[in-house]
């Protein structure tokens, strides 16, 4: 297969994946703050403040590296094995809730599932520049393109998740089960992406950053 | 001179792009409400509003894919972009006034859960294509013009357009629909939209104007 159809599919998952989470998460904060539209916003909301912070941090990094398709890997990495934990973490913020006897008490509530949502917001919105780095050729004449059909990939992942969560995986395994499926599917990427690094490299050498730029291009 | 002319059209780019944001989600957040009113609030509906938004982004998208390297003057089709959003999105208002009929019209269906469910999901994207369908064609135009570097570029483009969506999420919520009700934030994200594109569009007739 080749690297950029690679790359393609496998944030086509990303994409998908990160709307999974956003509906399978709703349920169990649903029940925390006993409302669908405080859940909800306190999940879109803490999504896109990991999206900007996450971006916004490694976007120098993504010009220097060199590894960038191995650095998307162990994003995934992450946000899969995170996910894999998450209810849990969830569910021992409850006890904390209900030792809260104070004013301001949704407020704290929703400050705290922040914390544990923004770390994997955080690391998708790293993924933008990284993919971008690892996707698009030396050429700026061709960037539109790229960018184009790397945007285009991931929104289709977006649209397909909502849908797969909502209709599929919640009435047929419910909630625990659709997140660790989802936490597998990221694992999977990442695991794909770690042994065609291996592969390329032991059959030729540096191929792999052939289509990368030099450290600080254009400037 | 141009140099610096250049760099403020940049400039003016990324803070339009936050504005952007801000008034895509204001949309998100305010169209929501008619189509729980009309389809009812359930996962079900959420997962098929988030879908049909996620759907025209892709779709827009890949239709600029293939054209955006052409494209003499990015500026000036960003503007156009969000002129049409604007436009659309204020135009969308008589559209869910006509939503009701149409559903009854459908609601014969409802006896299969998932045809029903994906008339419905078909129903919101069309009604909802045109808008969503810039949105997405605007991301690869301003990221193309904005990028010295890919990363720094899509790092600081991406981080605005959230930033916005930040703004846009909590604003539409706290402040804008309880104060002044669904129909005037739409206006007032339409107008957003209006004001940034002809921003945009006027500065680069300024700049690129002659070379065309």
């Amino acid at each position: 297969m080749k690297e950029k159809n690679l790359i393609l599919i496998a944030f086509v998952i990303s994409g998908f994946t990160a709307l999974v989470y956003e509906v399978v998460w709703l349920r169990p904060l649903q029940l925390i703050f006993g409302s669908t539209i405080y859940a909800f916003s306190t999940i879109l909301t803490t999504f896109f403040i990991g999206f900007a912070l996450g971006a916004f941090i490694i976007r120098n990094y993504a010009d220097k590296t060199v590894n960038s398709l191995k650095i998307f890997g162990m994003l995934q990495l992450g946000i899969g094995l995170y996910g894999l934990i998450i209810l849990w973490l969830f569910s021992i913020m409850t006890p904390i809730y209900l030792s809260l006897e104070v004013a301001g008490l949704q407020f704290i509530q929703f400050f705290l599932l922040s914390l544990v949502i923004i770390i994997p917001a955080t690391l998708f919105g790293m993924i933008w520049p990284i993919v971008n780095r690892a996707y698009t050729t030396n050429e700026k004449e061709k960037w539109g393109k790229n960018i184009g059909m790397l945007y285009s990939a991931n929104s289709f992942g977006s649209f397909l998740g909502p849908l797969a969560a909502g209709f599929l995986l919640i009435p047929l395994m419910g909630i625990r089960a659709s997140a660790i499926f989802t936490a597998s599917l990221n694992l999977l990427v990442a695991i794909t992406i770690f042994s065609y690094i291996r592969l390329t490299k032991n059959s030729s050498g540096d191929k792999l950053h052939k289509t990368n730029h030099p450290t600080g291009a254009e400037k | 001179m141009n140099f610096i002319k250049q760099m403020n059209l940049r400039k003016l780019l990324l803070i339009s792009f936050v504005l952007s944001g801000m008034a895509a989600l204001i949309y998100q957040v305010t169209w929501i409400r008619p189509l729980q009113f009309l389809l009812g609030s359930t996962t079900y509906t959420i997962s098929i509003i988030l879908a049909a938004f996620m759907g025209g982004l892709a779709l827009g998208s890949y239709l600029i894919a293939k054209h955006v390297d052409e494209i003499k003057n990015l500026p000036k089709a960003y503007g156009l972009m969000e002129l049409g959003i604007g436009l659309y999105g204020v135009l969308l208002l008589s559209i869910f006034n006509l939503l009701p009929d149409v559903y009854n019209s459908l609601y014969w269906l409802h006896g299969n859960f998932y045809v029903f469910m994906f008339v419905q999901l078909v129903l919101v994207m069309l009604v909802l294509l045109v808008p969503t369908t810039l949105m997405g064609m605007t991301f690869p135009v301003v990221a193309k013009y904005y990028s010295r570097t890919i990363g720094k570029g899509i790092g600081e483009v991406y981080s605005a357009n959230n930033l916005g969506a930040i703004i846009g999420s909590f604003a539409a919520g706290f402040i804008l629909i309880p104060l002044f009700g669904i129909k005037a934030s739409i206006i007032f994200a339409g107008v957003v939209n209006v004001i940034i594109g002809s921003l945009v569009i006027w500065k680069s007739e300024k700049i690129h104007g002659g070379k065309e």
